[in-house]
């Protein structure tokens, strides 16, 4: 009986300590593959020798046309890495949109509001982007989504894609394109505008120079996604747009897709 | 976890002195129980250990996520009278959380604790009784680990348990009449919150075991174990891939050694899978001993 007595004793001291052991759990962890993506804004081959603006920045369309543009708002998330092999053409899913356009003076840039990419910053000026876990594998693009501007951005256009504060020289073939050639004064015409273009979100791919393998090996990337803002206005008829052309929004939108390159390292 | 010492040292003090006896004997009845089913009598008292091998995988996609649980229990029960046992059990847990990201954690800890309490209402049959029916209550206890490294905590689908303050009621019928032995019992769980905000969905867990003893001392185990269960909460949110009905077929075997020492071993594979979201349970297995002092 006795030994009986001090087996439930014994056992029943183990059990206290084996409750008492709480608060000694341990653990460990290790990180997953991860993708750090950040938007740089440049302008294109073309538009390198452009002179600097006084505000915002200066460069001209493929048809020779001066752009300066003191506010370029977008808004974007990245919705995913696109696996190997996929089509990789850009795409766009515009739905339906208006335009809202108004003529301005020079000098009426604004701030851009908190999580919205002013393009017209100096050039190289860095966005975080965020981070996105990632699965092993090889990506050959990048999915991004224009997202609409928050309501409190400039314009206070609901949906509102993107803002844009361009000043347009209809005469400026040559502008400061040959140095030294003298400045007509027609050259020196232009109007500037507040642009607030409201559209469905576009959901854009933009492809990598090559494939990005994510594995054991590399658990970590990062991802720049570069904005060649200066093409925006390629084949755009300025004054149409602001006037509500859907021809020239189209193309506008268009062009802000295709804007889009991705280096990887 | 002072306080859980002074319950054991209190149930250690009211524990009575009793000769050697063979515990079968003393119920008249030569079934094999595994822990929780056995027959009470006056200062019968059982200990068992429990080890658990279970896998699950939620998530899809970037999100899948894949755990691993080996869940060993000790575990105490002890009869105050032929109709109420009281039983503690003390998880120890180690899991680890792979994601297809490949990230991974692991933990290791205490679990939290069960207390729970069996009455006996009705007994019908010869002796001890044929057909015993009866309710069964209790707590869980967030007496669980929270398991950190380098001071930041585990994600909660790794930590040992909820940490979560969880009462508990049900109702119990077993059939005694050698070869043949058939439980059934269902429960109900409500969950407070627990650690990391998290807060398990409410569950009500309904079992059905039938064994067939081949001799005195070996046992063949077929039952099934249903659990439907509300989707858990993050800080509010439900998580879409949790919660549902889940039914598990098991097969198992129980072997008596000697009078007191009973092992069993069991496996269990999913029979019917309705649970939310991307959820899937893998086979599990059990292996376990209890022993009757």
């Amino acid at each position: 009986m006795k030994m009986r007595n001090l087996l439930r004793s014994t056992t029943i001291l183990l059990v206290a300590l084996a409750a008492a052991c709480g608060g000694s759990g341990s653990g460990s962890s290790e990180p997953g593959i991860e993708a750090a993506f950040s938007m740089t804004n440049a302008k294109s081959a073309r538009n390198q020798a452009a002179p600097p603006a006084e505000a915002g920045q200066t460069f001209y369309t493929a048809e020779g046309k001066r752009i300066d543009l003191e506010n370029g708002f977008l808004s974007l998330s990245i919705v995913g890495l696109n696996a190997c092999p996929s089509a990789l053409s850009d795409v766009t899913k515009v739905l339906a949109g208006f335009f809202v356009g108004s003529a301005y003076a020079h000098g009426s840039a604004v701030e851009a509001p908190e999580g919205v990419v002013d393009v017209s910053k100096s050039d190289g000026t860095r966005f975080n982007l965020g981070q996105l876990p990632a699965m092993p594998g090889s990506y050959c693009g990048v999915e991004l989504e224009l997202l609409p501007l928050p309501q409190d951005a400039p314009g206070g256009d609901v949906g509102a894609l993107t803002y844009l504060s361009p000043c347009y020289y209809p005469d400026s073939n040559t502008l400061a394109q040959v140095p030294g050639a003298p400045v007509q004064p027609d050259e020196v015409r232009h109007s500037c505008y507040k642009i607030s273009v409201v559209t469905a979100a576009p959901v854009v791919r933009v492809s990598f120079p090559s494939p990005l393998t994510l594995g054991d090996g590399k658990r970590n990337a990062n991802i720049t996604i570069k904005i060649e803002y200066d093409t925006w206005f390629d084949g755009v008829d300025v004054p149409a747009l602001s006037a509500g052309d859907g021809h020239a929004r189209q193309k506008l939108v268009d062009n802000i897709a295709a804007s889009f390159r991705a280096t990887t390292s | 976890m002072r306080f859980l010492i002074s319950v054991l040292a209190a149930v250690l003090s009211v524990v009575p002195a009793l000769g050697w006896a063979c515990s079968t004997c003393k119920c008249a009845d030569n079934t094999i129980t595994l822990f929780g089913t056995e027959k009470a009598f006056s200062g019968r008292f059982r200990v068992a250990l429990d080890h658990y091998i279970r896998a699950e995988t939620s998530g899809s996609g970037v999100g899948e996520q894949t755990t691993d649980e080996a869940r060993t229990t000790l575990g105490i029960a002890y009869s105050l009278n032929p109709d109420l046992t009281l039983a503690l059990l003390v998880p120890y847990v180690k899991k680890e959380l792979a994601s297809a990201t490949l990230a991974r954690q692991e933990a290791s800890g205490l679990g939290d604790i069960d207390l729970s309490a069996r009455w006996v209402l009705h007994r019908s049959g010869a002796l001890t009784g044929r057909h015993l029916a009866g309710l069964r209550g209790g707590v869980r206890l967030p007496t669980s680990d929270e398991v950190k490294e380098d001071g930041v905590l585990l994600d909660i689908d790794v930590q040992p348990d909820a940490g979560a303050t969880a009462p508990n009621i049900g109702a119990w019928y077993s059939y005694y009449r050698f070869p043949w032995f058939v439980n059934l019992s269902a429960s109900y769980y409500t969950f407070n919150e627990g650690h990391q905000d998290f807060q398990a969905g409410d569950a009500v867990l309904a079992s059905l075991l039938a064994q067939y003893g081949l001799t005195e001392n070996l046992a063949v185990q077929a039952g099934l174990d249903l659990r439907h269960s509300d989707k858990n909460e993050f800080s509010g949110q439900p998580d879409a891939d949790s919660g549902g009905t889940l039914g598990m077929g098991f097969v198992g075997l129980a072997l008596r050694v000697g009078g007191e020492l009973l092992l069993n071993v069991g496996y269990q594979t999913p029979v019917l899978n309705d649970l939310n979201g991307e959820q899937e349970e893998d086979p599990a297995f059990r292996v376990g001993l209890a022993y009757d002092f």
